[in-house]
């Protein structure tokens, strides 16, 4: 049960007689945000009542507020949900797959295999990453599919730049991924650091559970070093409000540089020696 | 027991032996308690508001200053009209536009009506709807003010009136700490937990030494309870730091009784490494074993009421969030941190949790096999 509505005792006749009358409404609020919500619902619901009754009786210099819902006439939750879950499952999976399977070699020993081999250290890498960069990619077209047929979630924009900005996304998440296969020997260790070290940060500050404008500042700055934040951005733009490269440009860039970053690293820990 | 004892010394001797496992265990899982429940905050506050304003009269200019000190808004930019203000709102800058007519003030006080635009960013529907809620009930004061202004209002009401009084039980001053911090608790360690049971049988195989357990005499059960009892006591562990956190750092103390937690606990870890024991026992690789986990975990957690109210799911989750032991905990976390259940009230939960917990055990040894 989540709320209780109390009337007070001769609710009618104290509306009827002294135009008068309480309601109280309580909630339980150990959900506070479902308690708002409800609360709100309720009065809501009240309001519209005492309308009713006052219908007849004119009430002079009335404001009417007429409010519009934009790109999400219905207030369906699936219009905010489907891109946040797309930033937050490609770069989960893109990088726990990178990860884990480059300490695969390290921890099966073909890793000494492949390090005498004449193969240079970037080819490796790039040859590591690609098939998970393409598995990503089916990722993304299934995740659209299902959100177009069964969430009707519609895709405004223009479906090439949302791929290319995905791409971009799963070049960046690959590239973390490469990284965190820089300093650790376990695929458990690699596996633990991808999920425990990623999941919450890209759930809660990721902007797509919790209004980022809320937090408290430092927590803001931390935010902008969420990778997922940005293309989060970039998919309600270019998806549900039908915006073109030149609004998403410089969330772009972020992730370029990010993903650039995050290789040369990566690619300078790379050791040729086996410890 | 014996036996039993033997597997035990070797398990915990390989978890110790791993700083990096045990790093993650007890340290990450404090930091994130500390650092994660002030960004977990759904209060909607600095909406960006763009006011087109096509009227600049007395009343406008009183409407704006009321809005903008409401503290709710964030007054970014007046613009010319209303595509200009779209500009914003594609851009970002701005989550909500009102839109004042010309003539406003003038049909408000000749025609007795006046009408007002407000346009919403519904992208993220929640936050929308409480931006409108806070905007229309500005709306609504402003109006009273100016009713107030030009009609002396009789002694008694001319017109019935409700009035709306609204408590909130259990958490009066709506901090959303109270409620975030348990559930957060026991994301962690869902999280770690599910992990390392499902990751260590598959590494055993992987590597090979799941054969000389083969061929030693120990049974199915003590094998599994072997491995179960490590991660169960860690477990623990990490539940014993987060209540401590939840403690110091955000003062929260339980009004049920801690006793009750831990029992609760010690049956959800039962559960939850359970599945992961399973899991472990159908991989054939680590690779397979995260995979399936991830997805396993993925579910229980959004589908845990920590993030989206059970109530509002479709009915097939909530038929899912019957056999999810992540949605018992947390349920029962908030009654006793928040409301000082006991027992009698978290029955339910309880053995809901416990029935789950030895069926996937049970089916975890069951479907050990000691032969490759």
């Amino acid at each position: 049960m989540r709320l209780i509505v109390v009337f007070q005792p001769q609710f009618q006749e104290s509306l009827l007689h002294s135009n008068q009358a309480q309601i109280q409404l309580i909630a339980d609020a150990s959900d506070p945000n479902t308690a708002t919500t409800v609360t709100t619902y309720a009065s809501g619901i009240i309001n519209d009542y005492q309308q009713e009754i006052n219908e007849l009786a004119k009430v002079p210099y009335v404001i009417k507020p007429e409010v519009r819902m934009l790109y999400n006439p219905q207030l369906k939750g699936a219009y905010n949900f489907v891109p946040g879950v797309m930033a937050m499952i490609l770069i989960l999976i893109s990088a726990m797959m990178t990860s884990v399977a480059i300490v695969r070699e390290k921890e099966i020993n073909t890793m000494e295999v492949l390090l005498v081999s004449p193969l240079k250290p970037l080819l490796f890498i790039v040859s590591k990453a690609i098939p998970y960069i393409f598995l990503s990619l089916v990722n993304v077209i299934t995740i659209l599919i299902v959100s177009v047929t069964i969430l009707d979630v519609p895709i405004n924009g223009n479906l090439f730049l949302l791929m290319a900005e995905s791409l971009l996304f799963i070049v960046t998440a690959v590239s973390l991924g490469l990284m965190i296969s820089t300093f650790t020997r376990t695929q458990q260790e690699a596996q633990m650091i991808s999920l425990v070290g990623l999941l919450l940060p890209t759930l809660l500050l990721g902007g797509f559970m919790f209004p980022i404008e809320s937090m408290p500042l430092p927590l803001q700055i931390i935010s902008n070093l969420v990778p997922s934040k940005w293309y989060f951005l970039i998919v309600k733009d270019v998806m549900i409000k039908g915006l073109g490269f030149s609004q998403v440009w410089k969330d772009s860039l972020v992730l370029l540089g990010m993903s650039v970053f995050l290789l040369t690293v990566s690619f300078k820990k790379f050791k040729i020696r086996l410890q | 027991m014996k036996k039993l004892l033997v597997i035990l010394e070797k398990e915990f001797r390989q978890v110790f032996r791993n700083p990096t496992i045990l790093r993650m265990v007890l340290i990450m899982p404090v930091i994130q308690l500390i650092v994660f429940p002030f960004a977990a905050n759904y209060e909607v506050k600095n909406v960006l508001l763009s006011i087109v304003d096509h009227d600049h009269s007395d009343y406008s200019q009183k409407f704006i200053n009321k809005i903008s000190g409401s503290g709710y808004f964030k007054l970014t930019d007046y613009s010319p009209s209303y595509n200009k203000a779209m500009e914003s709102i594609e851009s970002g800058t701005a989550d909500l536009i009102i839109e004042i007519p010309e003539g406003f003030e003038r049909s408000l006080v000749k025609e007795n009506k006046a009408s007002m635009l407000l346009a919403v960013n519904a992208v993220n529907g929640t936050k929308a709807n409480l931006g409108g809620v806070y905007a229309t009930n500005i709306i609504r004061d402003f109006n009273r003010d100016i009713q107030m202004e030009w009609i002396r209002f009789p002694k008694f009401n001319p017109q019935p009136t409700i009035e709306i009084t609204s408590s909130n039980w259990y958490n009066q001053h709506m901090n959303y700490k109270l409620f975030m911090v348990p559930g957060i608790l026991v994301t962690l360690l869902t999280l770690i937990g599910s992990l390392m049971a499902a990751l260590n049988i598959v590494h055993e195989k992987e590597i090979g030494t799941i054969e000389q357990i083969n061929v030693s005499p120990i049974s199915k059960l003590q094998f599994i309870l072997g491995k179960l009892i490590p991660f169960w006591i860690m477990g623990l562990v990490t539940l014993t730091l987060g209540l401590i956190v939840s403690r110091l750092v955000f003062s929260i103390i339980p009004i049920g009784s801690i006793g009750l937690i831990y029992l609760f606990g010690m049956v959800f870890l039962f559960t939850l490494l359970g599945v992961g024991l399973l899991v472990s026992t159908y991989s054939e690789t680590q690779t397979q074993a995260t995979f399936v986990s991830f997805f396993v975990m993925m579910l229980f957690m959004l589908l845990g009421g920590l993030y989206t109210p059970i109530e509002s799911m479709p009915e097939w989750a909530m038929w899912i969030t019957k056999i999810n032991p992540v949605a018992y905990f947390i349920d029962v976390m908030r009654m006793i941190v928040l409301k000082g259940s006991t027992f009698t009230d978290i029955k339910v939960q309880f053995f809901s949790v416990l029935v789950l917990g030895v069926f996937f055990n049970a089916w975890a040894v069951i479907n050990y096999r000691k032969r490759s």
